[in-house]
């Protein structure tokens, strides 16, 4: 799966589960662009989990700073998970 | 005004964390991926165990919003009734004593309401003054005191009744998978309290109610609260709480205490609401309260939960049974809850 694909799925997350209208993209940060506290950033963690089917870092969500970033974070999981 | 005695009562069932995280993960181990997720939040509420309405295997058959809520109209009374009798007992109060009844939850709602059931249950006076109070969430057992010591500064040989009981287990959202629903679900507990507030010809022993404070923030109606769903209460939690409390509780605490020409290094005891782990971090820090200061908070958190309005009442009775304050010591009861808002008790043990 490549970051495109990524982005459209975490796109699809924020939509569905934080009422983002609108499009997201790699550069937005998720505290002052996407105006998250500490529970929505969770609520992103744990529903692009469950989309992805993947297991993300707890200790990592502090790093995420930015959309990228957690399209990064996917991915490597994506890569570490995949036979 | 003097809090004559607090009474209180626990449904029969118990349980540790780690029993009902067990519960919930069968529960939800379909949906979430990463159910590690589930576990940590659990831990970070710090609670080692609850009370619950039900025995565990009992919520399966409660599949709608009626169910529910029977069953909270059914254990509301047992519980409400124990609370109120267990305060009657401890004070040497008759119930012909009483002028007024306050009754307060957030958890279910009954017409006629808990405390006209128990007028009839517990055979209580036919001209008791009923105050159903439905809605003020985790700030209405400071404001029920509040509230009852206004009803007996009018009526100053009267005592006012308010009990709190709190069912939150049966509010729990199945079906609902969000993270403040999953919070909630790691946090809040079952139980009862009742106070009794006597006026100043009554003769009482407990701590004297010097002065009362109600704050309210605006445009903060989201901070916390519930929404309707068509399976009951849903669960509104932002993370703004530990905000308000930095933003707001110090400035609020000291205008209350200067107006009676006292200061926070003024106040030897604090019984205050345990919200959760980070509001009482924050609490602690915006108004600088000694190390050990807020144990008995934090204690009752680890033991039963977050009780909604009855939490305070718990820390109250808990502090007047077995911690209690030198005489003449200053103490302080505070409680936040949804609206947003805040009360603010002085007392003098």
């Amino acid at each position: 799966m490549n970051d495109r694909e990524i982005l459209a799925g975490v796109s699809a997350v924020a939509a569905k589960h934080l009422d983002w209208q609108g499009p997201l993209l790699p550069e937005m940060r998720l505290v002052e662009d996407l105006r998250l506290d500490s529970i929505r950033l969770l609520t992103l963690a744990v529903e692009v989990e469950n989309y992805f089917r993947v297991c993300l870092d707890e200790a990592d969500d502090a790093g995420l700073a930015t959309v990228a970033d957690l399209v990064a974070a996917v991915r490597r999981k994506l890569a570490r998970e995949s036979p | 005004m003097r809090i004559a005695a607090v009474g209180r009562a626990f449904p029969a069932h118990y349980y540790d964390q780690e029993t009902l995280l067990s519960a919930l993960l069968e529960l939800w181990g379909q949906r979430h991926h990463n159910l590690g997720r589930l576990e940590s939040l659990h831990k970070n509420v710090l609670v080692g165990g609850r009370h619950l309405a039900l025995a565990i295997e009992d919520y399966r058959q409660l599949d709608t919003w009626g169910r529910a809520n029977d069953a909270w109209i059914r254990v509301a009374q047992e519980v409400g009734e124990a609370a109120v009798a267990d305060a009657l007992d401890r004070a040497g109060l008759s119930a012909e004593k009483l002028g007024a009844f306050l009754f307060v939850t957030v958890t279910g709602v009954a017409t006629p309401s808990i405390e006209a059931r128990l007028i009839n249950r517990m055979r209580l006076p036919v001209n008791l003054k009923r105050l159903p109070i439905f809605g003020l969430g985790c700030v209405a057992g400071a404001a029920g005191i509040a509230r009852a010591a206004d009803y007996v500064k009018a009526y100053p040989d009267q005592v006012a009744v308010l009990l709190s009981v709190e069912l939150c287990s049966l509010t729990l959202q199945r079906g609902d998978l969000s993270i403040p629903n999953l919070i909630a679900s790691g946090l809040f507990g079952d139980g009862a309290a009742a106070v009794l507030v006597a006026g100043d010809e009554v003769p009482a022993t407990g701590p004297k109610i010097l002065a009362t404070r109600s704050i309210f923030y605006p445009e903060s109606e989201r901070v916390m609260g519930w929404d309707i769903s068509e399976q009951g209460f849903k669960i509104v939690l932002s993370a703004g709480v530990p905000e308000v409390v930095r933003e707001h509780l110090r400035e609020d605490v000291d205008a209350f205490l200067a107006d009676r020409g006292l200061s926070r290094s003024d106040i030897g005891s604090w019984v205050a609401h345990p919200g959760g782990p980070k509001v009482l971090e924050a609490m602690q820090e915006a108004l600088e309260l000694p190390a050990g200061a807020l144990d008995i908070t934090w204690r009752s958190l680890r033991e039963v939960g977050n009780l909604s309005s009855t939490s305070v009442l718990l820390v109250l009775a808990e502090t007047l049974e077995n911690h209690r304050p030198a005489p003449g010591t200053l103490g302080m009861i505070t409680a936040m809850g949804p609206g947003f808002c805040s009360e603010l008790v002085l007392v003098e043990w």
